[in-house]
């Protein structure tokens, strides 16, 4: 009687929050890339808050764990390498977390959402071989374009946090990469994706 | 719909990977081989008073610290020699202009790295002591550690980048601050690149793997532990939540 109950009422809350049991979600995002001071974009090398902008593309998967747990991978890919002015490389990046989460706050006016895992970063850096003639100061050199496809594999650990209303979701996620040590480098991903699937 | 559009559109700049390589017509130039690169220095006639050793650990740092490579580099110890060697020989040539051709009145420090194969086996790095307006006692320790960042870039492998934020751009006048651009970490990590699954530290650090009374696990092992790790805490704690609130609901 008492579990039949709690689960009815877990089942209301459910459908009414972020994280939805067996649902689907697909969507856009913009994800900076070595943010918050690693990396400089500007003449005058000031760190700069933004980093490097990579647009992947995001599928994302919910899993109901218990009560109010989700797990809740998700694979971001840009469609799009990210690419030079030069065109001497072409970067590619592959992002998967497998987060776990949970709805915050009770009641159907409860909106938001947090999660927290790990995660793995693929990056491919393809060159475009050949040679490139760049000023050096008093004139000017011939200088090799990289033409090898290198591919970086780095492990994260990530923090989430998400709005959603009717069938949209739009979530920031802060990943660390080197965490623990003085490589650490965070990036963040901002996004929005749509859900299919798993009830309003 | 239309409010991420806008914000996309407000991010779009022009993002380059514009580095290049520090070689005029190879392709497929590697840098060192082994990443772990080093440099000795003779400081026999850098200007007295001038911890030249001490501004190269510092300003190394800088490429030390990309997550993406792998690439660890340090000063080693002092030298005699004048010319290429590996580690790279760091040398304050009063003769700067006669001896690299380049205009001492501008040009602070120069680095080139002889090519075997598609590896760099040996590197010379020049600073300028001559009497030009580039001598390196003229400029500011922030200006140092920029040239020497640049100038161990060369030795790195990497040619000059098209982009001004870049440190591997020609011109270091305008830096303020030593920092990379995205491009500086495309090519260290082009070069050195990371690989968390295969050897290199995870998340930067030993955490697992760096005792040597445990045996070595497969990388994708660690992994698979790590993420338990810290999955674990969290089902247990999911799970005494579940009970807690099964144990204060009313019968
Ligand atoms: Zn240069």
């Amino acid at each position: 009687m008492a579990r039949g109950f709690l689960f009815l009422i877990f089942f209301g809350v459910s459908v009414a929050h972020a994280f939805v049991e067996k649902s689907f979600y697909m969507g856009i995002s913009y994800y900076s890339q070595n943010a918050l001071g690693k990396t400089t974009a500007s003449a005058t090398s000031a760190p700069s808050f933004l980093g490097s902008p990579n647009y992947p593309v995001n599928l994302k998967y919910d899993w109901r764990l218990s009560l109010d747990w989700y797990l809740s991978p998700q694979l971001s890919y840009t469609p799009m390498a990210r690419s030079a002015s030069g065109d001497s490389a072409k970067v590619t990046l592959l992002y998967f977390v497998l987060p776990i989460g949970q709805n915050l706050g009770f009641g159907a006016g409860s909106h938001w959402d947090w999660s927290f895992g790990p995660g793995y970063i693929q990056s491919t850096i393809k060159g475009a071989g050949g040679t490139t003639v760049l000023s050096n100061g008093t004139g000017t050199s011939t200088f090799a374009v990289p033409g090898e496809s290198v591919t970086l594999q780095t492990i994260s650990l990530s923090g989430a946090g998400a709005y959603n209303f009717g069938k949209s979701r739009i979530g920031v996620d802060l990943i660390f990469e080197g965490l623990l040590s003085s490589k650490r480098a965070a990036s963040f991903m901002f996004s929005y994706a749509y859900r299919f699937g798993g009830g309003m | 719909m239309r409010f991420i559009f806008v914000t996309l559109s407000v991010f779009l700049p022009n993002m380059a990977a514009a580095f290049t390589l520090n070689s005029s017509n190879d392709s497929l130039f590697r840098g060192w081989q082994n990443s772990e690169v080093t440099f000795n220095v003779n400081t026999a006639n850098c200007p007295t008073g001038m911890d030249i050793p001490g501004l190269i650990e510092e300003a190394v740092k800088v490429w030390n610290n990309v997550p993406t490579s792998r690439v660890k580099i340090s000063y080693n110890s002092s030298t005699s020699s004048t010319t290429f060697a590996s580690p790279t020989t760091v040398y304050c040539e009063t003769n700067f202009q006669g001896v690299t051709g380049a205009d001492q009145d501008y040009v602070p420090a120069a680095a080139a790295v002889q090519p075997s194969g598609h590896y760099a086996i040996g590197g010379l790095l020049y600073l300028n002591v001559s009497g030009g307006q580039a001598n390196i006692s003229l400029y500011d320790r922030t200006s140092l550690l920029v040239i020497i960042a640049h100038e161990v870039g060369h030795i790195l492998g990497l040619g000059h980048s098209q982009e001004p934020s870049a440190l591997m751009y020609y011109n270091a006048g305008g830096k303020q601050h030593l920092t990379l651009g995205q491009d500086d970490i495309d090519g260290v990590s082009y070069l050195y690149p990371r690989n968390e699954f295969n050897g290199d530290k995870m998340m930067g650090c030993g955490l697992l793997r760096n005792s040597s009374s445990l045996p070595r696990h497969p990388s994708g092992g660690t992994f698979a532990m790590l993420m338990l790790l810290l999955l674990l805490p969290l089902f247990v704690y999911a799970r005494l939540r579940f009970s807690v609130s099964s144990f204060i609901d009313p019968p």
